[in-house]
This record gives C-alpha cells, sequence and structure tokens, in this order.
C-alpha cells in the first residue's frame, strides 16, 4: 500500500546506494509516491499525469543535482512542491470551493466499505484543499508521509523552526476544515 | 522541538488514516506517463534508457525519404519558416528585452570613458565578445510555469514530425523559439528543428543548426538524435 508513512517502507528514508540512482528505477521505484504527492498537495485528478509528466521531465534534468547520501522522497517532494505551486498560480488552475460538489455526501450509507473508504480519502483532500500550499506541504509529509521535520525543511528550504509553526498551524487549518466538513455535512442531513 | 513533542491529535489521525492507506497508482497509468516522459526526452523504443543512442525517430527517416514533388511544395514555405528559425530567437530577444527580461546595466559611476579603441582589425580571425551592456536575468519562475505550454507544443511539432509534416513542424518549433527562447524544453526543441529540415532535405540548414545545437547543449542526450538524423542525410 503506497500510503504507508515513509519510515516503515524500506526504500523511502533510506538513500539508495551510491551509483545505483538511474532515471528508471527511480521512477519504478517512487512514481506512486510522486503521484500521491502530487495528488495530496492539490494537483486534480484530470491534471495528474501531466503534472506527472513535468514532475518527472524536472526530475531527470536535475538528477546530477541529487545528492546519493541524502533519502530521494524529501528531495522529489520538494521538487514536486514547487512544480504544484508553479500549477496552482497557473490560469488553468480554478480553485474548487469544497463542500458546494453535490456529490460530496452520500445521503446514503455506503454500499460496501471500499466506497466508504474512498468517500473519506476524497473528504481528506477536501479538507486539504482549504489549507494554505506552504502549510499543507508540511502537513502531507509529515502526517501523511512521515518524514520528520528536519527532512522536510531540508526539502522545503525553510528552517526548522519555519517547518513546525508550519505544521501546527495546518493542523489547526485541518482541524477547523473538519469542523466545518462536519456542519455541512449535517446540514445536508438535516 | 521535535517530532515526539509535536504528536498529531487522535481526531486528525483518524481523518487522515484512509488518505495514507491510498492504493497505488495503476500500473498502467505509470507506464503511460513514462512512456510520455519518454517522448518528450526523445527516447526510442519502450526503455532506452537516458543516454542510450538510440536510431533517429521514425518520422524523421520517413521525412528524408520524402518525395521530391513534396519537398519543393515545402520548400517555398518551409524556407521562408526556415529562415525564421535561425532569427527566431534574437527577435525574441530583442522582445524580452522590450519587456524588462533583459535589464540594461548602467555603466559603473567613474572615470569617463576611454577613448576609442584603435580601428579593429579588418577580418576578425575569431568572433569577438559583444560589450557586455546587457544582462540577461532567466525569468525561470515564468518558465516553469509555461512547462505544460512549452510540452504543448514540442508534443505539437512531434506529432507534426512524425506525419511527415516537416513545414508543419517547424512552425510550431519556431513558434516555442519565439515564446520560450530558452525554454525548458529548448533542446528538445532543436533536436526536432535538425530532424525536420533533414526531412525536408534542407541539408545545409540542418547542419548548421545541428552545429548550434552542439554548441548550446554539449552534452544533451539529444544529440545522438542529432547525429542519427545528420547521418540519414545522402
Amino acid at each position: 500500500m503506497g500510503g504507508k508513512p515513509a519510515g516503515q517502507l524500506p526504500n523511502a528514508a533510506t538513500a539508495p546506494a551510491p551509483g545505483t540512482l538511474d532515471f528508471h528505477s527511480l521512477y519504478k521505484q517512487e512514481f506512486a509516491y510522486s503521484w500521491r504527492t502530487l495528488r495530496r498537495l492539490g494537483v486534480r485528478e484530470s491534471d495528474l499525469a501531466d503534472v506527472a509528466h513535468d514532475l518527472f521531465i524536472v526530475v531527470f534534468r536535475h538528477l546530477s543535482d541529487y545528492d546519493p547520501s541524502r533519502p530521494v522522497r524529501p528531495w522529489l517532494f520538494g521538487i514536486a512542491f514547487r512544480i504544484v505551486s508553479d500549477y496552482r498560480r497557473s490560469l488553468r488552475f480554478v480553485r474548487e470551493v469544497p463542500g458546494d460538489a453535490p456529490e460530496i455526501v452520500d445521503r446514503a450509507p455506503p454500499v460496501d466499505d471500499q466506497i466508504a473508504e474512498r468517500q473519506a480519502r476524497e473528504a481528506v483532500n477536501r479538507v486539504l484543499e482549504e489549507l494554505e500550499l506552504d502549510r499543507r506541504a508540511v502537513l502531507v509529509m509529515h502526517d501523511l508521509e512521515g518524514h520528520p521535520v528536519p527532512q522536510i525543511a531540508a526539502a522545503l528550504a525553510i528552517p526548522v523552526a519555519t517547518a513546525y509553526s508550519r505544521l501546527r498551524l495546518a493542523r489547526e487549518d485541518l482541524a477547523a476544515a473538519i469542523k466545518r466538513l462536519r456542519a455541512r455535512e449535517e446540514g445536508r442531513r438535516a | 522541538m521535535s517530532d515526539t513533542a509535536d504528536r498529531i491529535s487522535r481526531e486528525l489521525d483518524e481523518f487522515l488514516a484512509p488518505e495514507r492507506r491510498c492504493p497505488d497508482p495503476p500500473a498502467a497509468v505509470r507506464d503511460d506517463v513514462l512512456s510520455r516522459v519518454g517522448a518528450t526526452l526523445g527516447w526510442s523504443g519502450s526503455d532506452p534508457g537516458p543516454g542510450s543512442s538510440g536510431p533517429a525517430p521514425s518520422g524523421a527517416r520517413a521525412l528524408a525519404r520524402g518525395s521530391l514533388a513534396k519537398s519543393v511544395a515545402t520548400l517555398v514555405v518551409g524556407g521562408v519558416i526556415g529562415a525564421g528559425v535561425h532569427e527566431g530567437y534574437d527577435r525574441a530577444r530583442e522582445r524580452r528585452a522590450e519587456q524588462g527580461n533583459i535589464v540594461a546595466v548602467a555603466p559603473p559611476p567613474g572615470p569617463p570613458p576611454p577613448p576609442p579603441a584603435p580601428a579593429p582589425a579588418p577580418l576578425a580571425a575569431e568572433p569577438q565578445p559583444k560589450p557586455s551592456i546587457v544582462r540577461y536575468e532567466p525569468p525561470r519562475p515564468r518558465r516553469d510555469r509555461n512547462l505544460a505550454a512549452e510540452r504543448a507544443l514540442i508534443e505539437q511539432g512531434r506529432t507534426a514530425l512524425g506525419r511527415d509534416q516537416g513545414d508543419a513542424a517547424l512552425t510550431v518549433l519556431e513558434r516555442h523559439a519565439r515564446d520560450f527562447p530558452e525554454g525548458e524544453l529548448a533542446e528538445e526543441r532543436e533536436s526536432l528543428q535538425v530532424q525536420a529540415l533533414v526531412g525536408l532535405e534542407r541539408f545545409e540548414q540542418a547542419r548548421k543548426v545541428a552545429a548550434r545545437f552542439h554548441r548550446r547543449f554539449p552534452r544533451s542526450i539529444f544529440g545522438t538524435v542529432v547525429d542519427e538524423a545528420l547521418k540519414s542525410i545522402p
């Protein structure tokens, strides 16, 4: 399963052996991580393939810049973060207002656990959409992928204290957004 | 501060749990994106890998075998377009200067300029560097934002090339050169230009563009593709 925190994956937080990192191995090993990261940072499903393409073009071009003594995923995340920043600033990005889509809440009980799980994931990503990207990135890296804060700070080129601050603020924003989501859901059921 | 002291609350942890369990994307998606990445980077075959010396794309070879009639028809249009390709960079640079991307650097205050230098040598054996009165500031953020737009143009050019539409390919590539003279995909653009020119049997122009390509990108992974295109010149 791809969503486990980095620390639980054998190859996630550990650096590849020197000289072993080639583009195709990296692509094969880290595509799922990159895909998840892009989605969690707010890339729409319809744009994921395009943005993933852009990400790996940049990765290919900058592979020689990668320090193999460091874990690869934070490096990838840093690239993904910058690409998503540009993506969200681009004209094609039209922010979707969370909670306004009528299909968000299914009044009928889920037919099975798979649907319930998918709806829960959609709810997570809708709520994440309410967070500022800077905070969201730290939260995604820490609370979803399990990267330690110093590693996050290095990946995003920010001071460690800033990373901690963003994480705290992101969680506050997340808690508030969850409350709003649940209030909307209650309102629709009422 | 530490991760231990900054543990997530139980409520948030439970809320995020489903997302942590999200499944990986299907292998078909992974393969499709890799295929597109390979196409953008000019890899031939399914998985030759970076730096491999694959053959020139079939489109270029097909173009090289194009009929004389087609070439005559396209030479008229392509000649105009091709001339524009060569000057596209300069024009684009001038336009960017007007837009502020080239920042004029005022001469430093100080003593008056020295008297004019002696008359230049009548025939310079080597190109002399131009006086550096402007400093180019690459608009990186904008360039990054426009990567998708760049890619779209490059893909159009590649598609036209694959359909034996060398003149159309050059038109699109010229537009890329005009809009993104120092774009992320400039290497791809120039390698495609060489292939298109070879396909249109504009061999001399192709050689010039290829030479410029090798000067600008001496270690490019597209070097082999460019060389293969030149080798196909009879």
